[in-house]
């Protein structure tokens, strides 16, 4: 009955970003020309593409790292920028929707053999949330948890309220963001949890997040939209 | 943030920090037991739909008048005065702008009775406030205000209209003194250029509408007729009666355009460009220019509203715009439409007053509709449309250029890509080419012979010889103001006064008809009153 209704009438989803016709993953076929998936070899840990399957540059010279390995759904470019900010920044939350399809996308490439007990997802401060409205990162691990019935669990608070990641080197970055997260009070038999972000560029706020929680005993495995 | 809702002398006002409100009413020696809280705090959308409690009436808590709360109104007294007037704005605008004790200025002001505190977006009339856009998105929880909310999609590029933000409609006083006091003999127009018969008819109606109080009036000319020069002459005699004018434009580049002109014809008055990056946003001035956005900052500020292209982005279909335009003029202002195309329920409201021809006194070019019904195939498939070759040889051995507008973005590279195999100079552009501007300029400069384009450039390229093509005509997307619109790009210089205008089509859709005859019935039209030849 339902098929039969949605030849007669079919109702069709608008692209996250412009106005037109949804072609796959919630956006247009025009849109989805300039975002880049990332496919093919990458690095082990933070995968970024690359040429072979071993460690890149930045992870090898991390002192130390804290998560199991990252995995992004598409390239960080000049189109993920935009939608990102326009998303974060303008508050256009339509979008989460169109995101969790990506990354939604990611988990049954690289993490579906893993059995996962929870999702969680990086904080934002109080301050900002106020400010903004809404945490995107959350946003996008509700819409992720109702993909592939993962419950989500709240697992980090952030105590310090730091300027934005994107304004600063990644040496600022690290200095900034220590001691910033703190753990909330969890059930005690949790053993694996993927993270949920936005974007991953160094990896100092995923690396950070991850030291919190390793010191827990929880294995963090990390996705994100942009990479 | 959060709202209460009180009443005191059975007047209604809404707060967000009652303390401040007490120590306005103890300086203002208002005692009495009249004070009734009428509803919980909770966010503006939320307050809207609530029941008015009932209480009973309370005492006012009496306030001392320290000397820090004294400080505190004095403050916010201060402020007030860098309160800009006649302007509808979000919260964080105001902040923005004022950043030092907005809060208790603009509260001041409410009790005064100066604002209108609304929400950004009403849940109980599902609308926008701000842009007057029905299409509210679903609730969502949001963490500014605990509880559920929702936001305007349409207007989110100004800011983001919340159900928990407020906006203010800050209320632009009236001069004191009488209407019509100030009104100078002399006007302030410099502009020694002349109309035609029919623009002075145009001008002359738009004129005597500005004496009667709250009427409006739609100019309908045809694409190329004069519209800009029209309206010097109404401009003029508002700022003569001593009142403030706004200019309304849809586009950008045609404000940053227009300014230098009305800025020359009107030496002496004080002219500002608003548009999203324009740094005169908060100047008072005589004549005002602005994107149809940035009027949405207005409230009842100006005597004569004058709105340019009302048929196109964003009114477009979508009537409910107008009346945020519209809130920038005054109750008793006038309003003045500019259109080559105007909407059908437009013109059934408004009085209108036609041009009907342009200057050079020669008709427009009626479209030409050929039929090949493989049409979409052709193009979808790559291979060559008959009647193509034709044209294109035409305008290649005459020495003109042409406009090939398509319906959809990919279409252009494939009909590019096609076309630039046999002949040399044509390049395309769409809405999503970062080059768009250059590529116009380059074919203003004939560098380019024939443009692919969407409908992105129906308006405001005019170059002289000039054809228009349009491919697949019958689509959906072009509408008849749109195909009007398109074929008024040819004919727009004395060099060249008619041009031609090409529908393919596969079959005939009731907008070619429509538009066919709009264009037939204005040339009957200029004929009958002698305008052209």
């Amino acid at each position: 009955m339902r098929n039969a209704l949605e030849v007669l009438f079919p109702m069709y989803d608008k692209c996250g970003f412009c106005d037109r016709r949804s072609y796959r993953n919630g956006m247009c076929k025009l849109c989805l020309k300039e975002v880049e998936m990332i496919r093919g070899s990458i690095c082990e840990r933070c995968g970024r593409p690359m040429g072979e399957t071993t460690l890149c540059v930045d992870c090898f010279q991390r002192k130390e790292t804290y998560f199991m390995c990252n995995r992004s759904a598409v390239l960080y470019n000049d189109k993920m920028k935009e939608m990102l900010s326009l998303y974060k920044f303008r508050g256009q939350e339509t979008l989460a929707y169109t995101f969790s399809l990506f990354l939604e996308s990611a988990y049954r490439q690289y993490y579906q053999r893993i059995g996962f007990d929870y999702i969680t997802f990086v904080p934002v401060h109080e301050e900002r949330l106020k400010e903004r409205g809404f945490n995107q990162a959350q946003q996008l691990a509700f819409q992720l948890s109702l993909r592939t019935k993962i419950p989500v669990i709240s697992l980090l608070t952030k105590t310090k309220n730091t300027e934005k990641q994107s304004k600063k080197h990644r040496r600022q970055r690290l200095h900034t963001l220590y001691n910033a997260f703190h753990l909330r009070p969890f059930p005690a038999r949790i053993k694996r949890v993927m993270l949920i972000d936005d974007v991953y560029t160094t990896g100092t706020t995923i690396n950070e997040c991850a030291r919190v929680l390793n010191k827990a005993g929880i294995i963090v495995y990390s996705l994100t939209v942009a990479r | 943030m959060n709202f209460i809702s009180y009443e005191i002398n059975n007047r209604t006002y809404l707060t967000w920090d009652l303390s401040f409100d007490f120590l306005f009413w103890a300086a203002e020696g208002f005692v009495g037991d009249s004070f009734k809280q009428t509803a919980e705090a909770a966010s503006l959308a939320h307050l809207e739909m609530k029941k008015k409690q009932k209480a009973a009436s309370q005492p006012i808590p009496t306030t001392p008048l320290d000397p820090l709360s004294l400080l505190r109104l004095r403050k916010a007294r201060l402020a007030v005065t860098h309160i800009p007037r006649g302007r509808s704005l979000l919260a964080e605008e105001l902040e923005t702008f004022l950043s030092v004790a907005w809060e208790d200025a603009i509260q001041l002001l409410h009790l005064q009775g100066g604002v209108d505190i609304l929400p950004g977006v009403s849940l109980k009339h599902q609308r926008c406030n701000r842009c007057g856009s029905t299409e509210i998105l679903p609730l969502t929880s949001c963490a500014s205000c605990g509880q559920a909310c929702a936001y305007c999609p349409s207007c989110l590029q100004m800011g983001r209209a919340k159900a928990c933000t407020p906006l203010f409609y800050i209320h632009d006083p009236e001069p004191k003194g009488e209407r019509g006091e100030g009104v100078q003999q002399q006007g302030y127009l410099n502009w020694k250029g002349s109309l035609t018969p029919a623009q002075q008819e145009a001008s002359n109606e738009a004129v005597s509408v500005l004496h009667k109080e709250g009427e409006s009036l739609l100019v309908w000319a045809v694409c190329g007729a004069g519209k800009t020069e029209v309206v010097f002459q109404p401009i003029n005699e508002a700022l003569r009666l001593g009142r403030k004018v706004m200019l309304a434009t849809p586009r950008k580049d045609v404000v940053i355009e227009l300014a230098p002109r009305i800025q020359e014809a009107f030496p002496t008055c004080k002219v500002i460009a608003l548009h999203g990056k324009s740094t005169q946003k908060w100047e008072e001035a005589e004549i005002t220019l602005a994107t149809t956005h940035q009027a949405m900052r207005f409230y009842q500020k100006f005597d004569l509203v004058i709105l340019d292209e009302v048929d196109a982005f964003p009114y477009h279909g979508n009537p409910i715009l107008y009346h945020a335009v519209e809130r920038a003029k005054k109750p008793t202002g006038n309003m003045l439409y500019l259109s080559a195309t105007p909407p059908r329920y437009l013109l059934r409201k408004i009085p209108h007053v036609k041009i009907p021809a342009r200057y050079h006194r020669k008709p427009l070019a009626v479209p030409k509709i050929l039929y090949d019904y493989k049409l979409v195939r052709r193009v979808k498939n790559q291979t060559p449309i008959p009647h193509i070759p034709t044209i294109m040889d035409y305008i290649y051995k005459e020495n003109r250029q042409a406009f090939v507008f398509v319906p959809y973005i990919e279409w252009v590279e494939q009909l590019v890509g096609q076309l630039a195999e046999k002949w040399e100079a044509v390049d395309g552009t769409h809405s999503r080419d970062r080059d768009r501007e250059e590529k116009v300029q380059r074919f203003r400069q004939g560098e380019i012979r024939v443009l692919v384009t969407t409908t992105i450039l129906e308006r405001g390229v005019t170059i002289p010889k000039t054809d228009v093509v349009i491919i697949h005509a019958d689509s959906t997307i072009f509408d008849e103001a749109s195909l009007v619109q398109m074929s008024g790009r040819t004919g727009r210089s004395s060099i060249d006064p008619i041009g031609h205008v090409i529908f393919l089509a596969a079959q005939k859709t009731r907008a070619i008809k429509r538009a066919v005859k709009q264009i037939q019935t204005m040339n009957r039209t200029a004929k009958k009153r002698g305008l052209i030849e």
